[in-house]
C-alpha cells in the first residue's frame, strides 16, 4: 500500500465495487443515503470539474465547510482528484460566539492559504463574513452548484504531494495546519486496519458519529473504510449528541466491528440512554470501542460495559488509543479482544513526576502499544527519562508529519516527533498523564489540570467538563486559579465546595474559584479547553459569556456575508 | 394551541429528555442548560411539535419565552 494515494485507493475501491461497500449517511431520522465507491468516485469527479471551471489546481488548498452529509465526501475527492489539498473546517453549528466562529475561520483560511471555501445552502449564509475576515480573497462555492458540472480527467497526485491539511488541536495555542502526505495518511489508516480480520469474504463494516473535520473522523475511518474497501454508516455529531441511542442502534443493524469516540461519548450514553430506545438492539459484533482523543476513564468504560452487556455488548470492546494530528491520527493501541489495562499508582509521587505503584492511589488506564512502525519514548530534555519517571512522550512511525503548511519547523528530533504529552511506560505500556504545558506545580509538585478539574466536577451546580484549571506566576509565587462554568441551581458555598473536592482529591488549595456562566471557556474545534486562552483572558478581563445572538444582529451578519460573497465574486471575475 | 400548552408540553419534554426536574424558569436558557441539552431540546421540540426550527429562529430563542413565542409562530405557519 506504499505508493497508494487517497486518489488511486478511491479508484480501486470503485473498481472493486465488492457488494456492501461504501458509505451509508443516516440524517437524525435514522433516513440512509447510500453513496457506493463508484458513484463516489463518478461524482467526486463532476465535482473536480466545478472546481477546475473556477480556478483550482494541482497543488491549490480548498476550505470545505460542510455537515456530515455525502456532499462532504463527493467535495472531499473531488478535490483530490485534481490534486489539489482539501482543508476541512468545522461549520457554524453553535449558537452564540458567531464572531468568535467568524475570526477562527478566517484565521484557518489565512494559515491554509485557501482561495476557495466550498459549503452549502445553510453554512453558507454565514460564510460570507468569515471571508470577510480572513486576509486574502476567498471565492464561496456551494457543493450543490458544482455536482451538475460536467466530470474532468484526473490530475492524480502522488504518494509523497500534500493530501490533506489538518489542523492541530490547539490545546495550548492557535490551531496550527499540519499538511499530512498520501503516503502518511494512508499508513495511518492502514495499521488501524490490522485489526480487521485476514478473511477476503469478510465485509468489515464501521459506524462513527465523529464530525469530518476532525481527524478521528475523517483519517480513523472513512481512509480505512476506502481502503480496504468495507462499509461505513456516518452519523451527523449533532444527531449523536441529541439522541446518542442513534449511535448503538446504528451499530447493532449495520453490525459494526468498530467505532471510535472520545470518552464523553461512553459517559453520555451510560447516562442518558433508555432501555426502551435499545428494543432489538444486539452489540454483541461490536469488537472494538476504541477510546480516545481525550483523557480516558477507567470508571466511565466500566459503568459503560456494565450498562450495555445487557444487549451483548463484549467486556473486551472497551479500547483506549492514543494519537495526535501531528501523527496524522492513531500512534498507539490497547490490546484488542482484552479487557482494557489500568494500573493505580501512588498519587503524591505521581505529583512529583515519579510513578510508583499503590494499590490505594490513582487509577490510570493504558493506552497500550506503539502501532505498527510507530515507537513511542519518555524522555526527560534531550535524553530518555528514567524507567520509574514521567517524562515527555516522544513519538515516530510511518505517518508523523514533516512540517506545518505555513512553513512552521515540526517539532522534531530527527524522526522523533515531541507530542507535548506527558506520560510513562509501566509494564510495556503507556501511561498518559497530561500535558507539558499545562502543568500546574505547586511546591516542587507536578499535577495535570485535568485531576483538580475532575474533582469539581461531583459539586452540584458545576458543569461537568467544564472547568479550567491553570497555574499563574505573580511576584509573590505561582497561584492556582480554578474556572468553574455554573449552572442556574448553584448552591450559595459552591467556592467552598470546589475548594474542599480539590483539597481531597489532589491536596493542592487552589487560590482562587471563578464562577463563569455556560460556555464561557474558550474551546478547540473538537471541545477540548484552552486553559492557557482561558487565564489569558481571565487576566485582560475579556473571558465573558458568549454573545447570544439577536435577530438584528444575525440578520446583520447574514448582509454583511451575503456582501462579502458579491464583493468576492466581483474580485474573483476582476 | 395555547401558551400553557406549550409550556406544559416543554415542562414534560425538559424532564424526559433532560432530566431537568421542575419547569424551565425565566432566567436565559444558556444559563439552566449546557450546549448538548440545548441542541437536545431543540431536537425534541422539533419532533414533539413536528416544527423545524432556521438558524434566523434560534437566533432569536434566549429564554423560555422567546421560546414559547417562536414555537407558537411555527405553529401558527403550519
Amino acid at each position: 500500500m506504499t505508493d497508494l494515494t487517497l486518489f488511486t485507493a478511491l479508484k480501486r475501491a470503485a473498481a472493486l465495487d465488492k457488494p456492501g461497500t461504501g458509505l451509508c449517511y443516516l440524517d437524525r431520522h435514522e433516513r440512509e443515503t447510500w453513496r457506493s465507491y463508484p458513484e463516489l468516485a463518478e461524482r467526486a469527479a463532476c465535482i473536480a470539474g466545478g472546481l477546475k471551471a473556477a480556478g483550482v489546481s494541482a497543488g491549490d488548498t480548498v476550505a470545505i465547510v460542510l455537515p456530515t452529509t455525502p456532499s462532504f465526501t463527493d467535495v472531499f475527492f473531488g478535490v483530490i482528484h485534481l490534486g489539489a489539498i482539501p482543508v476541512p473546517l468545522y461549520p457554524p453549528v453553535r449558537l452564540g460566539r458567531l464572531d468568535e466562529y467568524f475570526a477562527k475561520t478566517a484565521t484557518m483560511l489565512d494559515r491554509a492559504g485557501c482561495s476557495i471555501l466550498v459549503t452549502d445552502e445553510r453554512a453558507g449564509k454565514l460564510m460570507g463574513s468569515v471571508v470577510s475576515a480572513a486576509s486574502a480573497s476567498v471565492q464561496i462555492l456551494r457543493a450543490a452548484s458544482l455536482e451538475s458540472c460536467p466530470p474532468v480527467a484526473p490530475e492524480p497526485p502522488g504518494p509523497d504531494d500534500i493530501a490533506m491539511v489538518q489542523f492541530s488541536s490547539g490545546t495550548t495555542g492557535e490551531p496550527k495546519p499540519v499538511a499530512l502526505t498520501h503516503r502518511q495518511v494512508i499508513a495511518n489508516a492502514s495499521v488501524i486496519l490490522d485489526v480487521e480480520p485476514e478473511d477476503d469474504n469478510f465485509c468489515p463494516s464501521g459506524v462513527s458519529w465523529l464530525p469530518l473535520y476532525h481527524d478521528m473522523g475523517l483519517i480513523g475511518c472513512i481512509f480505512p473504510a476506502l481502503l480496504y474497501p468495507g462499509s461505513l454508516t456516518l452519523i451527523p455529531p449533532e444527531a449523536f449528541l441529541a439522541k446518542p441511542a442513534i449511535w448503538l442502534r446504528a451499530l447493532s443493524k449495520y453490525k459494526g466491528l468498530i467505532s471510535p469516540a472520545p470518552n464523553f461519548a461512553y459517559a453520555l450514553c451510560t447516562e442518558r440512554i433508555d432501555d426502551e430506545e435499545l428494543d432489538g438492539v444486539d452489540l454483541s459484533e461490536w469488537r472494538f470501542a476504541l477510546n480516545g482523543a481525550e483523557p480516558t476513564s477507567p470508571e466511565t468504560m466500566r459503568a459503560f460495559t456494565k450498562r450495555f452487556s445487557k444487549w451483548g455488548l463484549r467486556s473486551t470492546a472497551l479500547t483506549p488509543v492514543y494519537g495526535l494530528s501531528e501523527a496524522a491520527l492513531a500512534v498507539t493501541f490497547g490490546t484488542l479482544d482484552e479487557a482494557f489495562t489500568s494500573e493505580r499508582f501512588d498519587t503524591a509521587a505521581l505529583q512529583s513526576g515519579q510513578v510508583k505503584p499503590d494499590d490505594d492511589g490513582m487509577e490510570i488506564a493504558s493506552v497500550g502499544h506503539p502501532l505498527r512502525g510507530f515507537g513511542v519514548e519518555i524522555r526527560a530534555g534531550k535524553e530518555p527519562a528514567a524507567a520509574d519517571r514521567i517524562g515527555r512522550i516522544w513519538a515516530r512511525g510511518p505517518s508523523v508529519m514533516d512540517r506545518y503548511l505555513d512553513g512552521a519547523p515540526a517539532p522534531k528530533d530527527g524522526e522523533w516527533l515531541d507530542t507535548g504529552d506527558l506520560g510513562f511506560v509501566f509494564n510495556d505500556q503507556l501511561y498518559i498523564t497530561g500535558r507539558a504545558k499545562d502543568v500546574i506545580v505547586i511546591r516542587g509538585r507536578n499535577h495535570a489540570p485535568s485531576t483538580l478539574e475532575a474533582a469539581v466536577d461531583t459539586v452540584p451546580g458545576v458543569r461537568t467538563g467544564c472547568s479550567a484549571a491553570v497555574a499563574s506566576i505573580t511576584g509573590s509565587g505561582e497561584e492556582v486559579l480554578l474556572f468553574v462554568e455554573v449552572r442556574g441551581d448553584t448552591p450559595d458555598d459552591l467556592e467552598d465546595q470546589c475548594l474542599r473536592a480539590v483539597r481531597a482529591a489532589t491536596g493542592v488549595t487552589p487560590d482562587h474559584i471563578i464562577r463563569l456562566k455556560a460556555g464561557t471557556l474558550p474551546r478547540t474545534s473538537s471541545g477540548k479547553i484552552r486553559r492557557g486562552e482561558a487565564l489569558q483572558r481571565w487576566r485582560s478581563e475579556t473571558l465573558t459569556p458568549p454573545t447570544q445572538v439577536g435577530a438584528v444582529r444575525l440578520v446583520s451578519a447574514v448582509a454583511r456575508s451575503a456582501w462579502s460573497e458579491w464583493r468576492g465574486r466581483q474580485e474573483t471575475r476582476d | 394551541m395555547t401558551d400553557a400548552d406549550i409550556i406544559d408540553a416543554l415542562t414534560h419534554l425538559a424532564k424526559t429528555k433532560l432530566r431537568h426536574e421542575g419547569p424551565l424558569d425565566d432566567g436565559e436558557l444558556a444559563n439552566q442548560l449546557d450546549s448538548v441539552q440545548r441542541l437536545t431540546l431543540v431536537v425534541a421540540i422539533e419532533d414533539h411539535f413536528k416544527v423545524c426550527f432556521d438558524p434566523e429562529d434560534e437566533a432569536q430563542i434566549r429564554d423560555l419565552s422567546d421560546l414559547v413565542r417562536i414555537i407558537s409562530k411555527k405553529l401558527g405557519e403550519a
